[in-house]
């Protein structure tokens, strides 16, 4: 809650807009430019186009930014109608009702998307937001059409989180079309997607999306009571959220899951989760979300469930692979010969021999070589990608054995580790893993097993002492909760899949009828 | 601030290993050692694995024997590092041999240290040599396999999965052998046979101890006779008996399993021992094409296989009491089962020990005669 106490003394972002602006707009259009020419000085985007329509004619204004809104969209529909068919309607009867704006809300203008604005901070915020805003002389209300339409990217297959079976749309940059994908999946009312907007000045639009009737409602509370205490310049991404929300800040372990698959992210709020969307990224976040969940796949739903639990029972056993092989493998090395059988030993001795390092600092030089390899692999360019792969991967490595300056099983452990880290389906995970990992190896390396036993008893206290918007971060493992676990470390099969994964205040618990047969037949 | 002074502080000693922790790169990795004893000194011998990486492939052999001697074990072990710059890694070692000199002079020379060592593991075999030093024993190129030590380990457990006559024993079960009051050690022997391509391997007799010193040996049969009187379940092996159909041919049989019980019983001033010995196997082999799967001929079998395996106790059982060495354990048997009386008679247990009588009776059952269960027809 570091922000709440900040909020009193919050600095005043760089170009805040004034008093005035917030005060209704002037009856007269001359102020109402005038202001508003302040305002987008310099934003040479801004379209400001002034006219005269109707019968005695009136002074308008239209502004949009260009790029963001469609301008034919605004020829046709708005300047169209008022110019023209307005100015012939006209020669043909009296204008109706006192009111010329409602007039033209009601009767003239084609648009569906029509909101009244009335304070210049409406209408720099409509405008910036890609809709079109329309003033007419004399009124202290004008009308924002929604004419948003820009070039964003397609729905695409999320490139991180691919799956073999199941749906491939991802979500994209643009907030509308991710709740379209959301809606398309529960064609409910009660997916209710409620927006916010957040960030002094990029104004990011936010949509905080759950199953009213799933979702218990405190945790929607207690998620939109944190969203609003957020008091930033700029919201990016769901990362800054994500960040800024978390129950526990100083730690490693997330305590929310980023995702790119609609699918994903409709499984959990089928299961009462509530998912946090940001305008302009296509990362969605899932909260609450224990470790555990982690390891589990939207795919593991779709496939039989026999291979899908045999499967997430490798990605449990990887977990532990790629969290401790290096740091066992020292351990072994170094204190604990006995554990090797002989005929192993003396293999891997005759790859030892005349390597000058201590096993621990050779597992830390290729450990760290490792996440070069990767870090540096995510940021090339595509044409030199393989290139650096292979010079990194076969060239470095193959010489670095050759030369004697690391040994194989090194090579084979340090690989080995790396192929288990990608198993896990959650890249939040493997970032923890990847960060935690380096720390058994150091604790290996000072003491052995009992170093190993310690980091984990130390991982296994902090993880249990963290929670994840009131729920336990290790459930339902710790606090054990044995109907739960049928659907952690195995998939539990759909027809035996009757209640919801509890969650704290959860009202509706019951997924599926409890008799199918009985259904059927009726 | 403190809080991370100390932890500058303790990080780095946390990166020290402690003492006694060595990193493969400076071990080398004994396969076996034995300790011999020769005009006063304890001459031990280690034989050390030679690592070669499989890429470079490898000529010769891939290990080398090293001796040295002193006055206590301890001492001649680490004499070695006079000329082996490695530390030895003991827990790898996978045998131990005993000088057939040092087995018949005193093992209070070497007794202590394999109790006190904590690197030894107490769960390898223990061998005495027999006309050859542990160095020719060391030195000899196995069969097949590029280390002697394994081989001799892999060769107890061969021959007793295989046929069935020596009885491999861990250094663990000598150690309490030796210390147990009513049971003695009897380990198994390893010599050399001349051949063609040079000194082989050969597992032969099994050396009694009684007290503190070797007293002599069991021979083939005897061996057997020891084995089958184990009152653990032994599974594996062949025996022979006679043809009961033709003279001078011969019917092997498999022993699939067996065990023996033994109780003692105290009747007027003896102390008899019961030994039922129950058994089942196959029918292996016939030299001879008589029909013998008959039912009165099988009665036979079962009946001459009863024979052989109750003559193969009792020759064991006699020269133990010639030896007077309870190798069998009878002491511990009639320590439990009849403890008061034991309480008297245990310090005179020596005297006893030959005295005692045992009743023996085996009952064998054949089970299978695997693919057929007619003899070999031939086309005439």
């Amino acid at each position: 809650m570091r922000y709440l106490s900040h909020k009193n003394n919050s600095p005043a972002a760089a170009g805040a807009p004034s008093d005035p602006i917030r005060e209704r707009l002037s009856p007269h259009l001359q102020e109402n430019l005038d202001q508003l020419q302040m305002l987008l000085q310099g934003c040479s985007d801004a379209v400001i186009k002034e006219f005269k329509f109707g019968q005695p004619s009136t002074r308008g204004l239209m502004l949009f930014i260009d790029g963001l809104s469609d301008k034919k969209e605004i020829e046709a529909n708005l300047l169209k109608p008022l110019m023209l068919e307005l100015n012939m309607q006209e020669q043909g009867g009296e204008l109706e009702g006192p009111d010329l704006l409602t007039f033209i809300q009601e009767q003239v203008l084609p648009l569906a998307d029509l909101k009244p604005v009335e304070s210049l901070e409406e209408v720099c915020h409509h405008v910036t937001s890609g809709d079109t805003v329309f003033l007419i002389d004399g009124y202290t209300s004008g009308l924002a059409s929604g004419t948003r339409s820009w070039q964003g990217r397609p729905v695409q297959s999320p490139e991180n989180e691919i799956v073999v079976f199941g749906p491939k749309e991802g979500f994209t940059e643009t907030l509308r079309f991710n709740t379209a994908l959301l809606r398309r999946k529960i064609k409910s009312t009660s997916l209710k997607i409620e927006s916010m907007v957040l960030g002094r000045i990029s104004k990011t639009d936010i949509a905080v999306c759950y199953i009213e009737d799933i979702a218990p409602p405190q945790l929607v509370a207690e998620i939109k009571k944190r969203l609003s205490a957020i008091d930033i310049d700029a919201i990016l991404d769901t990362g800054y959220i994500a960040e800024l929300i978390a129950d526990n800040k100083w730690t490693i372990f997330t305590q929310t899951e980023h995702t790119e698959k609609p699918d994903r992210v409709c499984g959990a709020m089928l299961e009462g989760r509530v998912c946090i969307m940001a305008d302009g990224t296509p990362m969605a976040l899932v909260v609450p979300v224990a470790f555990p969940e982690y390891m589990i796949s939207p795919e593991d739903y779709y496939i039989h469930f026999i291979p899908a639990s045999l499967f997430r029972m490798l990605r449990f056993i990887a977990f532990f692979i790629a969290l401790l092989m290096p740091s066992l493998y020292v351990a072994i090395i170094t204190y604990h010969h006995e554990m090797i059988p002989t005929p192993l030993l003396l293999t891997i001795a005759a790859t030892r021999q005349g390597v000058p390092f201590p096993a621990f600092v050779e597992a830390l030089l290729l450990d760290a070589t490792f996440e070069l390899l990767r870090e540096a692999g995510l940021r090339l360019p595509r044409a030199v990608g393989p290139a650096v792969s292979i010079v990194g991967a076969l060239i470095i490595g193959d010489a670095a054995v050759r030369a004697g300056l690391v040994s194989t099983p090194m090579v084979v452990i340090i690989a080995f580790c790396g192929i288990a880290s990608f198993a896990n389906p959650s890249y939040n995970a493997s970032i923890i893993i990847r960060v935690v990992r380096f720390g058994f190896l150091f604790a290996a390396g000072a003491l052995g097993f009992l170093g190993i036993i310690l980091g984990l008893i130390l991982m296994g206290l902090r993880m249990a002492s963290l929670s994840s918007f009131g729920m336990p971060y290790l459930a339902p493992i710790a606090p054990f909760n044995l109907q739960q676990m049928g659907d952690i470390i195995i998939r539990r099969p759909w027809f035996t899949n009757r209640k919801r994964p509890y969650l704290e205040g959860m009202k509706n618990e019951i997924r599926q009828a409890t008799d199918h047969k009985k259904e059927g037949d009726q | 601030m403190k809080k991370l002074l100390l932890s500058l502080l303790i990080l780095p000693a946390l990166l020290m290993p402690g003492c006694g922790t060595v990193e493969i790169n400076r071990s080398s990795i004994p396969l076996g050692f034995g300790a011999d004893y020769r005009n006063n000194r304890i001459i031990f011998t280690t034989q050390i694995a030679i690592p070669s990486s499989p890429s470079k492939g490898s000529s010769g052999p891939q290990f080398i024997v090293q001796s040295s001697n002193g006055a206590t074990v301890a001492e001649a072990a680490r004499r070695v590092s006079l000329s082996n710059s490695q530390y030895p890694l003991w827990s790898q070692s996978s045998i131990m041999l005993w000088g057939e000199d040092l087995a018949r002079s005193d093992l209070a020379l070497f007794m202590d240290f394999v109790s006190r060592n904590r690197f030894v593991r107490k769960n390898i075999p223990v061998v005495v040599t027999h006309n050859a030093t542990i160095e020719e024993i060391f030195n000899t190129k196995p069969i097949a396999t590029p280390y002697t030590a394994i081989a001799i380990k892999d060769l107890l457990q061969t021959q007793q999965n295989e046929l069935g006559i020596y009885t491999p024993v861990t250094l663990g079960e000598v150690i309490s052998r030796f210390s147990a009051p009513g049971i003695e050690p009897v380990i198994p022997m390893i010599t050399l046979k001349k051949d063609k391509a040079g000194p082989q391997l050969l597992l032969q007799d099994m050396a009694v101890f009684r007290g503190r010193r070797m007293v002599g040996t069991l021979n083939e049969k005897e061996s057997r006779g020891y084995r089958l009187l184990s009152t653990k379940m032994i599974q594996g092996g062949l025996f022979t008996i006679p043809n009961p159909r033709e003279p001078g041919k011969w019917v092997t049989l498999e022993l699939s399993r067996s065990i023996a019980r033994v109780t003692p019983q105290i009747t007027g001033g003896d102390i008899v021992m019961k030994i039922e010995i129950t058994g089942e196997g196959n029918f292996y082999e016939q030299s001879g094409t008589a029909q013998l799967f008959t039912p009165p001929i099988f009665m036979q079998l079962q009946g001459a296989a009863d024979r052989e395996l109750t003559s193969q106790a009792a020759t064991c059982i006699a020269k133990a009491q010639a030896l007077d060495s309870d190798i069998l354990g009878w002491g511990t048997l009639v320590h439990a089962a009849y403890p008061q009386v034991w309480k008297e008679i245990s310090p005179q247990w020596e005297q006893f020990f030959p005295e005692v009588k045992s009743d023996i009776s085996v009952k064998f059952n054949i089970r299978r005669s695997y693919l057929t269960d007619r003899s070999f027809v031939f086309r005439e």
